[in-house]
């Protein structure tokens, strides 16, 4: 199992911004109420 | 209704997944519970699962699949209703006195719960935990006694 260290260096290539993940989690949160 | 406890924490997806894909304030309001063993963070699988869907959107299913396993190894497991916001019923029912979200909406009174949450349940953005978390404080009301200071590595 991956170290908290592995997993952020993991993520660090994709620059996500905390705009795109609640947009992302707003957009599946929505669909799951249709 | 489960009784809060001042140590058990939960985290909404987009906090958790931030922790991960982003850094900034998310990691450094989970880095205060990951360096200290008497907090405990709570999650269900619903909280899982969304955050999963998260980074393998933004990220890859790979990297997905390899944090949920951490998130796994490392939260308490909490059952909720699957049409109560996971979140909040996460915090509800297993007796968290900290939710962290930058959801606006779950400090408004109609946030989604078929029941309503404690009234010392705490709702704050993870910046807010971050700068007002407190651990001797925290500790003396969860634990008792002096303070000994972080007890894990948080990167570990």
């Amino acid at each position: 199992m991956d170290t908290w260290t592995e997993l952020f260096d993991r993520a660090e290539a994709y620059e996500t911004t905390v705009v795109e993940i609640r947009e992302t989690l707003a957009a599946r949160r929505e669909g799951d109420d249709d | 209704m489960t009784e809060a406890s001042p140590s058990r924490i939960v985290a909404d997806a987009d906090v958790l997944a931030a922790d991960l894909l982003v850094g900034g304030v998310a990691r450094e309001a989970l880095d205060h519970v990951r360096r200290h063993s008497w907090l405990t963070l709570l999650a269900s699988d619903q909280l899982l699962a969304d955050t999963e869907a998260i980074v393998a959107e933004l990220g890859d299913p790979d990297l997905a699949g390899a944090h949920r396993e951490r998130l796994e190894s490392t939260v308490e497991r909490i059952e909720h209703p699957a049409s109560d916001q996971p979140a909040l019923a996460t915090a509800y029912h297993g007796g968290a006195a900290h939710l962290l979200s930058d959801d606006d909406s779950l400090r408004s009174p109609a946030a989604g719960l078929s029941i309503q949450p404690h009234a010392d349940l705490s709702v704050r953005p993870p910046d807010a935990f971050a700068r007002l978390f407190d651990p001797a404080s925290l500790y003396a009301v969860a634990v008792g006694g002096e303070y000994p200071g972080p007890d894990r590595d948080p990167r570990a």
